[in-house]
């Protein structure tokens, strides 16, 4: 295991790969980054604490258990809610993801993924094995599906060369990688110990109750024999019946195991090879290896993930890293709302955004109108532009935020001695504290606890402070006038110009004219307090 | 192996649908009667003779004539193709005794298809001597010996019955060879032929051999070893039970053409007895039609007595029959 580290930090030496230099000698000083497709400096460290604030606010958590589902186990969910605070990482995984983006190259490491897995199944059955010589058999099992997923992987990236700088070093990677005596040492000692064990043949007797074992000494075949005598019955034709066996668990019955262990006794030469590549080659599989198929599974979930929605035509996009404004998505789309719609055969409506001068977009309009949808959309976005993945939308210019903060209606907490009211301007003032010009806030009715005058000024207050600190800010409220601040844009949710009542999803730059949906329903149905009161007044 | 008494080139095959509207046919042709001939009470035979003349049908002249030495045979030797009838079915019956389906458990059953060969074997020595006894004329006959004789040898005989019936008991048990497969359990069994007792390796030492004695209540050691000894036998479990189904088959087959046989053998004799007169058609190409004395075979059976007609009408379709009530034009 050691030496298997030495050499692989001694691979990683940038001038060239020596391979003199892979030293059993000792321990090589520098550490040297590993290939990483997460970003340029290696991978990022993990130590993720729990889910992030904002996952619950923006269905992040939904999303992330969706893409992870069929992965489990690998500890994908850390990379995905660490979003990147470095821009050259966040191009580097922009890359990475368009490389694997190609069919084929996705094909060969869907297949090493495959093979990876055979690898972990080989392993854990050759943990849990209690006969040495099966858990030895299961560990040589083990390691002929981490060689063929190597072969694999390293034809495909031969086949489709990768473009991006991470794929590329995973490459160069893994050619050095095959060259290391460790591996080939590795791989011929595979080589030598599966063909002697291939090639055992010994002669089994069976008769009542008594099983006797010796070496094959080159018998004829009598089943053939009787075949042959009675073939001219049947001709050329051969015996048609297939038998079906009966599944076999993984672990030897006591006849099966007295045979293993004779079998090694009989052939002392090839149990031999298998006992001394057991202890040999014990932590075959290279860990800098294993990064990147974790890395590599973390950009195939999402690109899985979001292939059936973009083949039902939705759009998606690698943003366009800005520093400076305008910052805009267009057609972008709430992702976890999409998937679930296009479940259930229907599509989500696109929206876009712009951040310009006016940094902050308040939104306001009808009761469901789509307002909550489209501020978890900005967020989304802005969250998976921060993985370096493609996002909801046809284009996207964005700035990297250092961090997104949300602030949606919680329940109350009875156990809270403090008021709702106090309890979310607490939360305010939290967020307003850590927000910076790069950060990305989202408010959803921040002031639905207070009575409307109280709301006015709070609003009016925070707004101003969000400002004050160049922020970037979504703001989705009922006080309209707020959306007439300087630095505000003002976004309404829109009904049908044609029927008022029917809402259309769409949110739009617009004025806010105040009027809420409940207006518009009381309208078109005839119960406003003028309408009302003429027709109870006894006519005209 | 084929039997090859009614076709030149197959067996009859049972199994065959009767064509569209046969019945009607047999209705309007008076045929129960013909049937009721050959026949006798013997349900069997019965739709053995539907099922030949059905398919006589679609037959070719090179079959036709194919056929009409096997009758002709069959008419020179009646006892032949009686004797031939009833040793296949009675053949058929032991095997039936023994063993039926073969393949119908999850493994062939060996033993079953021992039981059945043995039978089979009996037959067929039964049916070459009496082949080889009687002076056969007729190419179809001489064909089937030949064939039999080709195959039942006497060493296949030997080999067969005195090597691999005793030896496929296994009274010493069952030895096979094996490789190792990767989850280390073992795989790719060949029977090998039983061990005989007798000093092993006259130079140089036995060679080194483990035992495993299962204690007596081991019972599922023993249910183990049982499922590595029928791996061991699979090949040639199998090989002879499809050698069993094929003998099967061929007897099937010769008790039906024998039988079709017998029943034209006893409807000639009824006819002899009667005096009326019996000929072999010659197949003709395109619209040739001629006959002389032909008369209704049902009608013959059914009075005892039948008037002969004769027609020459070559080229000529179709053929108008007018005259007088009873006058005898619907048995023509």
């Amino acid at each position: 295991m050691e030496s298997a580290l030495t050499a692989r930090f001694g691979l990683m030496a940038p001038t060239g790969f020596p391979v003199g230099v892979f030293a059993w000698e000792g321990p090589v000083e520098r550490t040297v980054e590993r290939p990483s497709l997460l970003g340029p400096e290696g991978p990022v460290e993990e130590g993720e604490r729990g889910v992030p604030a904002h996952f619950q606010d923006l269905h992040l958590d939904e999303l992330e258990a969706a893409l992870f589902a069929p992965h489990g186990g690998m500890g994908l969910e850390a990379i995905f809610r660490r979003p990147l605070q470095d821009e050259r990482a966040v191009v580097h995984r922009q890359r990475v993801a368009q490389d694997l983006e190609a069919e084929p190259l996705a094909q060969a490491f869907r297949t090493f993924f495959r093979g990876m897995e055979h690898m972990r199944k080989g392993l854990e059955l050759a943990e849990g094995a209690r006969h040495p010589w099966q858990k030895r058999l299961y560990f040589l099992l083990a390691a002929e599906a981490y060689l063929e997923a190597l072969e694999g992987l390293w034809k495909g990236l031969l086949g489709h060369p990768p473009r991006s700088p991470g794929l590329q070093g995973y490459r160069a990677y893994l050619e050095a990688y095959r060259g290391s005596p460790d591996f080939l040492r590795l791989r011929a000692d595979r080589e030598r110990t599966r063909s002697a064990l291939d090639g055992l043949r010994y002669v089994l007797h069976v008769h009542e109750g008594r099983l006797a074992l010796r070496a094959y000494q080159g018998e004829p075949d009598y089943g053939r024999q009787v075949a042959e005598t009675f073939r001219p019955f049947f001709g050329e034709r051969p015996p048609s019946w297939q038998g079906r066996d009966l599944p076999t668990g993984p672990w030897l019955n006591h006849v099966e195991a007295w045979i293993l262990d004779h079998l090694a006794l009989l052939f002392p030469e090839a149990f031999g090879r298998l006992e001394a590549f057991f202890q040999d080659h014990q932590g075959f599989a290279d860990p800098a290896l294993l990064g990147p198929e974790k890395e590599a599974r973390f950009f195939l979930a999402y690109l899985d993930f979001i292939a059936p929605l973009r083949e039902a035509g939705l759009p998606f996009v690698y943003p366009e890293v800005a520093h400076e404004p305008p910052f805009l998505a267009q057609e972008a789309f709430d992702l976890v709302l999409a998937a679930k719609l296009l479940f259930q055969g229907s599509l989500p409506v696109t929206d876009g955004f712009l951040f310009d001068e006016a940094r902050i977009l308040v939104v306001t309009g009808t009761n469901q109108g789509g307002k909550t949808t489209f501020a978890r959309m900005v967020g989304q976005v802005y969250h998976l532009f921060a993985l370096g993945l493609p996002v909801p939308g046809s284009r996207a210019r964005l700035l990297l935020p250092d961090r997104i903060l949300t602030h949606f209606e919680a329940r109350e907490n009875p156990e809270e001695l403090r008021s709702k009211l106090e309890e979310d301007l607490r939360r305010l003032k939290t967020l307003l504290d850590g927000a910076t010009d790069r950060s990305l806030l989202i408010l959803n009715e921040p002031f639905a606890s207070a009575a409307l005058l109280d709301a006015r000024l709070i609003g009016r207050f925070v707004l101003e402070r969000i400002r004050a600190r160049g922020s970037l800010g979504v703001v989705v409220t009922f006080l309209d006038e707020l959306a007439r601040l300087p630095g505000t844009r003002s976004l309404v949710a829109g009904v049908d110009p044609e029927d008022p009542a029917r809402r259309t999803f769409r949110i739009l730059e617009r004025p806010a004219d105040g009027k809420a949906y409940a207006l518009a329903l009381a309208e078109k149905y005839g119960l406003t307090y003028a309408r009302l009161k003429a027709r109870l007044g006894g006519g005209p | 192996m084929r039997v090859g008494l009614l076709f030149p080139d197959r067996d009859l095959d049972l199994a065959h649908p009767f064509p569209f509207g046969w019945e009607n046919v047999e209705h309007d042709l008076g045929l129960g009667d013909v049937y009721r001939a050959m026949a006798g009470e013997d349900g069997y035979l019965l739709e053995v003779v539907r099922k030949v003349l059905a398919q006589g049908l679609t037959s070719q002249a090179a079959t036709v004539l194919h056929r009409q030495e096997a009758v002709r045979e069959a008419l020179e030797r009646p006892d032949l193709v009686e004797a031939l009838y009833t040793l296949a079915g009675e053949t058929l019956a032991a095997k039936r005794r023994e063993s039926y389906g073969l393949f119908q458990r999850d493994r062939p059953d060996l033993y079953g298809a021992i039981k059945a060969m043995e039978a089979f074997l009996k037959g067929l020595r039964a049916l070459l001597t009496l082949l080889q006894r009687t002076p056969l004329t007729s190419p179809p006959f001489q064909a089937l010996k030949a064939r039999l004789e080709a195959v039942l040898t006497p060493a296949f005989f030997r080999q067969a019955e005195e090597a691999h019936l005793e030896a496929l008991r296994f009274p010493k048990g069952v030895w096979m060879a094996a490789g190792l497969s990767r989850e280390g359990r073992s795989q790719g069994y060949t029977l090998l032929p039983p061990e005989e007792r007798r000093a092993w390796w006259p130079f140089g030492k036995r060679p080194r051999t483990y035992v495993l004695t299962l204690h007596p209540r081991d019972e599922a050691g023993a249910r183990i070893l049982g499922e590595i000894r029928e791996k061991g036998i699979l090949e040639a479990a199998k090989a002879l039970a499809t050698a069993v189904e094929e003998v099967a088959r061929f007897f099937e087959s010769l008790r039906a053409e024998a039988g079709s046989l017998l029943g034209v053998a006893r409807l000639a004799g009824r006819l002899k007895a009667l005096g009326l007169p019996l000929a072999f058609p010659t197949p003709a190409e395109g619209l040739r039609l001629a006959f002389r004395g032909l008369y209704d075979v049902g009608l013959a059976l059914r009075q005892g007595m039948a008037v002969g007609n004769d027609l020459e009408a070559h080229d000529r379709n179709p053929i108008l029959i007018t005259g007088a009530n009873r006058g005898g034009r619907p048995p023509f």
